[in-house]
């Protein structure tokens, strides 16, 4: 960082387009071949991945982490920030390997926690039945949207995040 | 129409999490790439980079020690960089605007919101090969160009603003909230049985 600079000086810079240099001048766009091609290669390896098996282990440090809200009440901001960089990870990885219900509720929980450094029982009810539901979602397999199941249960957490 | 022969090109994935590496790996591939690497976080792929040429990072933002964000912003700072103009898309779950404008301020050049598709990430390859953006340096930041509006955020602006504290901690449930609790009980319990 230039810390000599007068305040408010703006020096721009336009550096060589290595990335330009490199793939050549040829080609313009996306090629909707390779895309194609990309989006099968994708599709297969989601269907090999057992997210469920990544999933539960996580989802059981969440809860504890939960549990320790409660238990812990010192380390109330630790514990909080355990738990969101938990629930954080699962919501990116849910849509990417069939389980958009975890991606759903998972940012219904990060919403959640957003500002808040401190929380009581009630707001610790409303983390456990998070939780609970994503570790029902994967314990039961619960993929796509979930069907009746998964729509009134995330419709039922809505509410309850207000 | 043709595409850009990105075999040419080596990529470092940064992710701690191995199936997502797999699932970025397996889009680049598929385009063509065949020097990819992977690193589990910042300061590993500071030591890759060590290493070897890297033309473009896919980094996540959260991983330990180092997360996405302070291998962004040593890259763009640190007098040790391996390469200040390294392009960096960031692959996050963090779809807030208030996150979106963090990366942005932190140097990344484009941000890519979870889930991962081979189309988002094609077209930000293509949009840093055909669309380089001047690099900006200021008494606070020195990084790609923050005027151009090249950071879309996906999803619903639900920032609270930073110490705001809406929700009172200890403040018992409406009487809606309560009803809604019950009958998530409810639901979790009755497909626990099944």
């Amino acid at each position: 960082m230039s810390g000599d600079k007068p305040k408010g000086a703006v020096e721009v810079i336009h550096p060589p387009n290595k990335i330009k240099a490199r793939v050549g001048p040829a080609g313009k766009g996306m090629d909707p071949n390779l895309l194609a091609r990309a989006e099968a290669a994708m599709a297969k390896a989601q269907e090999q991945v057992d997210f469920p098996a990544q999933a539960l282990p996580e989802l059981n440090r969440a809860a504890e982490a939960v549990s320790l809200l409660l238990s812990d009440r010192d380390n109330q901001t630790k514990h909080l920030n355990t738990l969101f960089n938990i629930v954080h990870d699962l919501r990116g990885g849910g849509g990417n390997f069939g389980y958009p219900l975890i991606t759903r509720i998972g940012s219904m929980l990060c919403r959640y926690l957003e500002g808040r450094t401190s929380v009581g029982m009630a707001e610790v009810e409303v983390l456990r039945s998070l939780v609970d539901a994503m570790r029902a979602i994967v314990t039961n397999k619960l993929k796509g949207d979930g069907g009746t199941v998964g729509q009134e249960l995330c419709a039922g957490l809505e509410r309850l995040v207000g | 129409m043709m595409g850009y022969r990105l075999d040419r090109l080596a990529v470092l994935i940064v992710d701690d999490n191995q199936h997502m590496r797999s699932l970025v790996r397996t889009i680049l591939e598929s385009l063509g790439v065949s020097q990819i690497m992977e690193a589990r976080d910042g300061a590993h792929a500071l030591e890759k980079m060590s290493q070897t040429q890297v033309d473009l990072l896919v980094a996540d933002w959260n991983m330990e020690p180092m997360d996405g964000l302070d291998l962004t912003r040593h890259l763009r700072t640190s007098p040790e960089s391996p390469d200040q103009f390294v392009p960096v898309i960031m692959l996050s779950g963090h779809t807030e605007r208030a996150r979106v404008m963090q990366a942005r301020d932190a140097g990344v050049t484009e941000f890519m919101a979870k889930p991962v598709s081979a189309r988002s990430l094609y077209a930000r390859i293509v949009s840093i090969i055909e669309n380089p953006r001047p690099f900006v340096r200021t008494n606070d930041y020195f990084g790609p160009d923050r005027r151009r509006q090249m950071l879309p955020f996906e999803g619903p602006d639900r920032r609270k603003a930073p110490g705001s504290d809406t929700a009172k901690p200890g403040q018992p449930l409406t009487g809606d909230q309560q009803a809604a609790l019950k009958r998530t009980k409810d639901a979790i319990k009755s497909m626990q049985k099944s």
